[in-house]
């Protein structure tokens, strides 16, 4: 008796409606924020002696939503199928660790699981703040408390996580996960870019807070430096993390594809970017007030917009939700905060004036604008990009798609400007730069990227990588041409410029570590290079720790140029038959089934040599490429690749097709150069980032000489911690091809000439179910009938622009990847550029104006000044009279220390 | 197992989230003059402490430029003064503000008895 009291009592589901108490735990959720709310508010209203209870009641917030997350995830691994959320995504087969990647696999879901990663960041950043900004901590409370509040809102009217199922009787079993989200990376990928997007919450809210105050000066920024940084490396890693799912998951080989959900993600990078460069002015020098502000703004509303992008369903993506009622939510949550920010900067304009003026354009604040300037065009292209078809619907009734060639094409001239102004920026000095350094900072580094370029111009092509390649135009117009030109010249351009921004880099190493090194052994206590250049790091972290992510960004450029050289073959073989790509040789060996409880399996086993001559091959290792078929989705087969990874190619084996019956398989490898140097470079800016992030020596020693231990080492640990994560998670690949994988385009696509490649990529998948598929990278049977009907067309001698046009008047105008440049559809990339080129203008004339007012300033200050003897230990301060007085003494000391 | 281990942590949270709600209520108690639960309001030394710090790094950033010739001696010297100026009407302010303890700060380090 009591044994079965005892079992029923374990089993909580009798006891306690989860239901029911879950809806109720988020009604709770919502009674707290609006407390812990209108604490902090009342508490920055003149009555700081709240400002313990509202942190307090902030904190019970945060666990509260914690609970109900975790019964949420308790309802997953009971099978609660009463629960909609829980009986849409998941079955009684799933695994455990699915069972915990359901949470974010769905709508619902996924908002209790933003909310949750939220109250993360708020808790973290309570017991971070405690006796500091004690003027900015009310309004930074009350601002995420209205953030939470909004989502909890969006819980209770539209999307409760916990539901029940609409019929009255509890399925047996549920739908399962979609198979295309049971996969490792789905662990790790969606966690750390919503980490990366929820931060933003962080320093908006201290941007908030220092408008409530009136507080502008750099109190705010000091407050966010290192959160802007975690925050940056998370949302950095998650797009990372995503562009490696999408390589080694997805199956169609590349790790890009410019999909409105990508976008989102990356445009809200790009504005943090720019913000991560402007805040440094501010900070120094007490400018770009306004602009900063701007920017934390646009940024917070960019994470907003791309989660409206993807839940509302308004524009068509493979990674999209369902579509749903809750885009008028966003919407509205959005008008709150543009009225709100722009209320806000307006009344506080007056106190936002700068103490200082840029001085001249020739100068690290002005490259810095002028890298916000590349970064916010980027930003505003991808927009216009990403909404052309609500844009085309609104003007022409109806939605034209824009493919990834587009985005390739536009993107390339614009990413070249970036990375060469990131070596650009760190040879200017602060203030003002001399010509004469100028010259000489600049000519060694240019001739480097000069002599590279023209190296692999003339020397790439012997060793397969030619510096020019030929570009096909996607638009039969001039401005199709130039783009074709510039994509032409990317491999050279690129190289050029990564030579250029790496020689700086070490140009700027190789001057502190010397200066260092000539100053240690003036003093007398003389420093090695090794260690000269560990504390040059070690003083300078922000700066060394920027530069060390510049070289990560160009190891990611070198990457990218790698896609130029992709080379591709498909052969259907029988066991034994070989195929040749590049210098490789592939052997089919055997196919192999297997099953497990979830899915059905079909392997291609291949063994990988180099050479291409029977006579000097040697074995690399063997590759397995698969097609998955699950259980539950049936009609949804999946397709694994297989890779073989090296510093300098990745072997790249897709299945096409397998024939149980003959064992004839139809394989695809690609040889896909460089991609490694993307991974790579991400692994250089996580450690770039931390190195810039990480608090000193004498800052944790200092912390920790006072009361409170534990919480000091804890920010050392956790930023060690989080690197070790971050670290893990780009290490695991090999770990990854050893889980259960899935592809989101089920199926590969053969491509046979250069004309079938630009064919496929210009034309949609117009079965109505593929979104935004182009015909190169969809494998529904749709796409593949439609394939088929191109290639025999083209044979009977169509042109590929005859093509174009007839599948054009055939599906309509959204049904190509590469809108017409005419019409409408030219302001596509007229208006940002032209967009561009005016803020240039203003950013120049704004430059010149504040130069020129300082040449007047200097004239007439020139008469009074006294310039100094160059002795560094010389002041020259002109307001000193002779003896330097107690303050310059501690000024010195403070300074040496 | 699993089960197990997030009604753990449920039960762990939802103590947590009563235990900060007893707690913010009861902070809500305390007098507006109470200052043993009101936070110091050391606003304004922490600004100049703050702006103390950003002088202080700009005025490392433009030795460091002058020590790889990237400015001209003449900017340098004007600047640093400048910079260096600002950061002693700071010290000096940040001085100022301690003023008013320091006869009791002399009181009792004269009561310090020499080692």
């Amino acid at each position: 008796m009591s044994v079965a009291l005892f079992s029923a009592f374990l089993n909580v589901s009798s006891w306690v409606d989860v239901p029911t108490l879950g809806t109720w735990t988020l009604c709770g959720v919502l009674v707290l924020t609006a407390h812990a709310f209108s604490l902090s508010v009342m508490a920055g209203r003149g009555r700081p002696h709240l400002l313990t209870s509202a942190r307090l009641a902030t904190l019970a917030t945060c666990a509260l939503v914690a609970v109900a997350l975790f019964l949420l995830a308790y309802a997953f691994q009971t099978h609660d199928f009463r629960i909609r959320y829980v009986a849409r995504y998941s079955d009684r087969s799933m695994p455990w660790y699915y069972l915990v990647t359901s949470l974010w696999g769905g709508q619902d879901g996924s908002l209790l699981w933003w909310s949750f990663l939220l109250c993360g960041w708020t808790t973290a950043c309570v017991l971070w703040m405690r006796n500091r900004f004690l003027a900015l901590q009310p309004w930074v409370l009350a601002t995420l408390m209205a953030i939470l509040a909004f989502f909890v809102i969006l819980m209770l009217w539209s999307a409760n996580p916990f539901a029940l199922s609409w019929s009255a009787e509890v399925p047996a079993d549920g739908d399962g996960l979609n198979p295309l989200l049971q996969n490792y990376w789905m662990t790790i990928h969606p966690p750390t870019l919503y980490m990366g997007f929820i931060g933003w919450s962080i320093p908006f809210a201290f941007a908030m807070a220092a408008l409530f105050t009136g507080r502008l000066h750099e109190e705010w920024l000091h407050a966010c430096r290192r959160w802007v940084l975690a925050v940056w490396l998370f949302l950095s890693c998650g797009l990372l993390l995503g562009a490696l799912w999408s390589y080694e998951e997805l199956g169609w080989g590349g790790y890009w594809a410019w999909d409105p959900v990508e976008n989102a993600s990356f445009m809200p990078w790009l504005v943090g970017t720019a913000f991560l460069h402007s805040m440094m002015v501010q900070e120094r020098y007490a400018m770009l007030k306004v602009w900063n502000l701007f920017l934390i703004c646009l940024t917070f509303f960019m994470t907003i917009f791309g989660t409206f992008l993807t839940r509302a369903g308004l524009i068509s993506s493979v990674h999209s939700f369902a579509k749903s009622d809750i885009g008028v939510y966003f919407v509205g949550f959005m008008a709150v905060i543009i009225v709100a920010c722009m209320a806000l900067i307006l009344w506080r304009l007056p106190k936002l004036k700068s103490d200082n003026r840029i001085e001249s354009m020739v100068s690290r604040e002005f490259a810095f604008l002028l890298n916000n300037w590349i970064l916010l065009a980027m930003m505003g292209f991808v927009l216009i990009l990403t909404t052309f078809p609500l844009i085309t619907e609104f003007f022409q009734g109806e939605q034209v798609t824009v493919g990834p060639p587009v985005y390739n094409r536009w993107m390339v001239p614009f990413g070249i400007v970036l990375l060469v102004l990131s070596g650009i920026g760190p040879l200017m000095a602060w203030r003002r730069a001399t010509q004469s350094h100028l010259l000489r900072a600049f000519l060694k580094p240019s001739l480097m990227g000069l002599g590279v370029g023209l190296l692999h111009f003339f020397a790439g092509p012997t060793v397969g990588l030619p510096g020019w390649v030929a570009s096909s135009s996607i638009y039969e117009t001039a401005t199709g041409d130039v783009l074709a030109a510039i994509a032409s010249a990317f491999p050279m351009m690129c190289t050029a410029g990564c030579a250029f921004v790496l020689a700086t880099i070490f140009q700027e190493f190789w001057r502190g570590i010397r200066a260092r090194v000539r100053n240690t052994a003036t003093r007398g206590q003389p420093e090695s290079l090794p260690t000269a250049m560990v504390r040059l790091i070690g003083k300078s972290r922000r700066r060394y720790g920027g530069y060390i992510v510049h070289v990560g960004i160009v190891c990611m450029y070198l990457g990218f140029t790698g896609a130029a050289y992709d080379i591709e073959n498909e052969a259907a073989l029988l066991p034994g038959e070989t195929m040749n790509v590049a210098d490789y040789t592939i052997r089919y060996d055997r196919p192999r089934m297997a099953t497990d409880g979830a899915k059905h399996m079909a392997f291609a086993d291949l063994t990988l040599l180099k050479g291409a001559a029977p006579s000097s091959l040697r074995t690399l290792g063997t590759l397995a490429p698969a097609k998955f078929v699950y259980r539950t989705h049936p009609d949804m087969p999946t397709t694994e690749v297989d890779i073989r990874s090296r510093l300098f190619d990745d072997v790249y084996a897709i299945l096409s097709t397998i024939d149980p019956k003959t064992r004839r398989a139809t394989i695809r490898v690609v040889v896909r150069p460089l991609v490694m140097w993307i991974w790579l470079g991400g692994l250089i800016l996580i450690l770039g980032t931390v190195i810039a992030m990480s608090p000193t020596v004498q800052e944790v020693l200092a912390r920790n000489s006072k009361r409170a231990p534990p919480r000091n080492m804890s920010a050392a640990k956790g930023v060690a911690a989080s690197t070790i994560i971050l670290f893990a998670a780009f290490l695991s690949p090999a770990l990854a091809r050893a889980q259960d994988t899935s592809s989101l385009h089920a199926g590969s696509v053969s491509v046979h000439t250069e004309d079938e490649r630009v064919l496929f990529e210009r034309t949609l998948c117009m079965c109505g179910d593929c979104a935004r598929l182009t015909l190169a990278t969809c494998g529904c049977s749709w796409a593949e009938d439609k394939r088929q009907h191109l290639r025999q067309a083209m044979a009977r001698g169509s042109s590929v622009q005859e093509l174009l046009k007839q599948y054009r008047e055939e599906h309509g105008v959204g049904s190509l990847s590469v809108p017409s440049d005419e019409g409408l559809s030219r302001a596509l990339w007229a208006a940002p550029i032209g967009g561009g080129i005016l803020a240039l203008g203003g950013l120049l004339w704004v430059g010149r104006r504040w130069t020129r007012r300082r040449k007047a300033s200097d004239a007439t200050s020139e008469s009074s000044f006294t310039p100094a003897t160059g002795d560094p230990g010389d002041t020259g301060d002109p307001s000193d009279t002779g003896d330097p007085d107690a303050y310059d003494q501690q000024l010195d000391r403070e300074l040496e220390g | 197992m699993l089960p197990w281990f997030f009604i753990v942590l449920i039960v762990v949270m939802w103590v947590l989230a009563l235990y900060f709600t007893a707690r913010s209520f009861r902070a809500l108690g305390a007098h507006p003059t109470d200052q043993s639960n009101t936070p110091r309001q050391d606003v304004a030394r922490a600004d100049l402490l703050l702006r103390k710090q950003a002088l202080l790094e700009a005025l490392h950033d433009l030795d460091r430029d002058m020590e790889e010739n990237k400015l001209d001696p003449k900017d340098h010297a004007e600047e640093r003064a400048r910079l260096r100026e600002e950061t002693k009407q700071i010290m000096r302010a940040l001085d100022a503000q301690l003023a008013p303890y320091q006869p009791e700060v002399d009181r009792l380090l004269t009561q310090v008895p020499e080692s």
